[in-house]
C-alpha cells in the first residue's frame, strides 16, 4: 500500500484544501457499496436510537403465552416468557449500537497511540509494544473477552474496555506500519531539520496521512465489534436478562424454534443486517482509499 | 513448568482426559472447515477471476459482500432456521454424539457447523484468491503465455495459480488463526462437544485448570499456523529461498 503523503503545516502557508479523510469520504460516496452501506446502517442506527420510542409494550410486559404466533396484539409474536417480541427487538438495539461505537472508538484511539508511539520510536519500546500486541493477538478476540468479562463480571464499561483492548493491536500494526513508511519520506525529515517537537511531528505530519487508511479500519473493527458484542449476550456474559438486547433475545428464544421463529429471527435479522451495512461502507471506503494513486489493493 | 495441565475442579478429573474427546472433536470440525474453505476458496476465487466482470463475478462479489464478517453465531442459527427446523428438516439442529460411539459414526452432525464456519471463512479467502489471481493474470509471464499460444484453462492452473496462491497462503494463515475463536461460538450454537462447548462450561464453572488449557491450546493454534505459513511462504517462494548473503 502506497499512500498520497500530504504535509499540512507547509512554511508556505496553510493549505486551503480540506482534510484528506474528508476527500476520501466523499470520493467513497460515489460508490454504490458505501450508498447501500450508508442506507442500511442508518436504518438500524435509527431503528435502535429510536426505536423504544415506538414499542407498544414494555419489554419486561406479559402479553401472551409464551412463544404464541404473531396476533394484533403482538406483530411478531411472543417469546420465551411472553413477552412482546417486537418491543423488545425495538428496545434491543441500543446496547448493540452504543457498546460496538464506544468500544471500536476506544480501541482504535488506543491502537493508534500504541502504533504511533512505536513505529516513531525505533528504540526497545518499539519491541516492548509490538510483544505485547503479539501476545494479545494470539488470543482469538472472542476468547480474550469471554475470560475478562465472565471473570470480573458483565459490566458494560468493562465490555467497551476489553473489546477496545483487543482490537488495539490490529490497529497499531496497521498505524505501526504507515508511520514507518512516511518516517523516511522528505516532508518528514526536513520538520525533524527545522526543528519542530517530536509531538507535533506525530499529530500534524503523520496522522493527518494515517486518517484514511485508519477510516478503513475503523469501519472493518466496527463491524468485528458488532459480531463480539452481540455474541458475548449471545453466549451469556454480556447484556443481563431480564433487559433487551438482540444477542439476548436470539440465545433465550432459542429453544422455541420450532414453535415461534420469528423470536429468533427478527434479531437475527437486525445483526445481519447492520454487520452487512457497516461491512459495505468499509468497503467502499477501502476503493477509495485504492484510488488515490490507482493501483494496488483489490480490484 | 511440567506440561500437566493438572486437575479438573468441576469433574475431578485430570484435564488431559477430560478434554481428549473434545480435543478430537473440535480437530476434525477445525480441519473439515480449513479444508472446505480452502479448496471452495480457490475454487471460487479463480473462477471469479477467470470471468472478472462478468456476471459470475457480480454474483460472486454479492455473496461476499453480504457474509463477510456476519457474525458465526447469525450465519450457525440462519442455517439452522433454512435446514434444521423451519423451512426444511433435513439436518440435525443440535450436534450430539451418543455416549459410547465415536464422532466418526455420525458424520450428519458435522454439516452445519462445518457449514456454519466455511460460510464465515470463504468471502474473505475467496476475494484473496481473486485478487492475486487477477494480478497474476495481468502479469508478463502469463501474456507471453498467452502469445505462446497456450490453452486457456494451462494458463490459469499451470502459470497464474501457483503464483497467485503465494499471498493466499497468508489469508490461510489468518483464517486458520480465526476458526479458533470461531469455534467457540459455533459449537455452542449447535451444541456440539468440543473445546469451545466445554470452555464456556468451564468458565460458569469457574474451572480455571480446564480454562487454562484450553486458552493454551488455542493461542496454539495461531502461534503455530504462523511460524508454520512463514516457513511454507519461503519454501514455494523461490527467489526467497535461494537468497543467500
Amino acid at each position: 500500500m502506497s499512500l498520497d503523503a500530504v504535509s499540512s503545516s507547509s512554511r508556505l502557508g496553510p493549505m486551503r484544501t480540506r482534510p484528506v479523510w474528508v476527500q476520501s469520504l466523499q470520493r467513497s460516496l460515489r460508490t454504490r457499496q458505501m450508498q447501500a452501506g450508508l442506507v442500511l446502517t442508518i436504518a438500524i442506527v435509527l431503528l435502535a436510537i429510536f426505536g423504544p420510542l415506538f414499542a407498544a409494550h414494555s419489554d419486561s410486559a406479559f402479553v401472551g403465552i409464551p412463544f404464541s404466533a404473531p396476533s394484533g396484539s403482538a406483530p411478531l409474536g411472543t417469546d420465551f416468557l411472553g413477552r412482546d417480541v417486537l418491543s423488545r427487538v425495538l428496545d434491543g438495539g441500543r446496547s448493540v449500537v452504543m457498546l460496538s461505537l464506544a468500544a471500536t472508538a476506544l480501541g482504535v484511539a488506543l491502537g493508534v497511540i500504541v502504533g504511533l508511539l512505536a513505529g516513531y520510536s525505533r528504540s526497545v519500546l518499539d519491541d516492548l509494544l509490538m510483544g505485547a500486541s503479539d501476545i494479545v493477538l494470539a488470543f482469538p478476540q472472542i476468547v480474550l473477552v469471554l475470560l475478562f468479562v465472565s471473570i470480573l463480571g458483565p459490566k458494560l464499561w468493562l465490555i467497551v474496555l476489553v473489546v477496545a483492548l483487543s482490537h488495539s493491536p490490529r490497529v497499531a500494526r496497521l498505524a505501526r506500519s504507515v508511520t514507518l513508511e512516511l518516517i523516511n519520506r522528505e516532508f518528514v525529515e526536513s520538520a525533524v531539520l527545522i526543528g519542530i517537537p517530536r509531538r507535533r511531528i506525530l499529530r500534524q505530519e503523520i496522522l493527518p496521512n494515517l486518517t484514511t487508511p485508519l477510516l478503513v479500519e475503523f469501519g472493518l473493527r466496527l463491524t468485528w465489534s458488532i459480531g463480539i458484542i452481540a455474541g458475548l449476550s449471545f453466549l451469556g456474559y454480556g447484556i443481563q436478562p431480564p433487559n433487551a438486547d438482540w444477542g439476548l433475545m436470539i440465545n433465550e428464544n432459542r429453544q422455541g424454534l420450532t414453535l415461534q421463529v420469528w423470536s429468533v429471527a427478527a434479531p437475527i435479522l437486525c445483526v445481519f443486517l447492520f454487520t452487512i451495512g457497516t461491512n459495505l461502507m468499509t468497503e467502499g471506503l477501502s476503493r477509495t482509499l485504492v484510488g488515490i494513486d490507482g493501483r494496488g489493493g483489490e480490484r | 513448568m511440567t506440561g500437566n495441565l493438572g486437575q479438573s475442579l468441576s469433574a475431578r478429573e485430570p484435564v488431559t482426559r477430560l478434554l481428549a474427546a473434545p480435543v478430537l472433536n473440535s480437530l476434525i470440525l477445525i480441519s473439515a472447515s480449513a479444508v472446505v474453505s480452502i479448496v471452495l476458496a480457490i475454487v471460487l476465487g479463480v473462477a471469479a477471476a477467470a470471468r472478472r466482470d462478468r456476471l459470475f463475478d457480480h454474483l460472486f462479489a454479492a455473496f461476499a459482500f453480504l457474509f463477510t464478517a456476519v457474525p458465526e453465531f447469525v450465519v450457525g442459527l440462519m442455517l439452522v432456521i433454512l435446514f434444521a427446523t423451519t423451512v426444511l428438516v433435513v439436518l440435525p439442529a443440535v450436534s450430539i454424539i451418543p455416549a459410547g460411539s465415536g464422532p466418526f459414526s455420525h458424520l450428519d452432525i458435522f454439516v452445519l457447523p462445518v457449514a456454519t464456519l466455511v460460510l464465515t471463512c470463504v468471502p474473505y479467502l475467496a476475494r484473496l484468491v481473486r485478487g492475486s489471481m487477477i494480478e497474476a493474470l495481468e502479469s508478463e509471464y502469463v501474456r507471453m503465455a498467452r502469445f505462446k499460444g497456450l490453452a486457456e484453462r494451462r494458463i490459469l492452473f499451470r502459470h497464474a495459480l501457483p503464483n497467485a496462491l503465494v499471498p493466499a497462503l497468508q489469508g490461510i494463515a489468518v483464517v486458520l488463526g480465526y476458526l479458533a475463536g470461531g469455534i467457540v461460538v459455533v459449537e455452542y450454537v449447535f451444541g456440539f462437544p468440543g473445546i469451545g462447548t466445554a470452555l464456556i462450561q468451564a468458565i460458569s464453572f469457574r474451572d480455571i485448570p480446564v480454562i487454562q488449557a484450553i486458552c493454551l491450546m488455542l493461542a496454539a493454534v495461531y502461534v503455530v499456523v504462523n511460524l508454520f505459513t512463514d516457513v511454507l511462504v519461503v519454501f514455494v517462494t523461490p527467489r526467497l529461498r535461494t537468497a543467500q548473503s
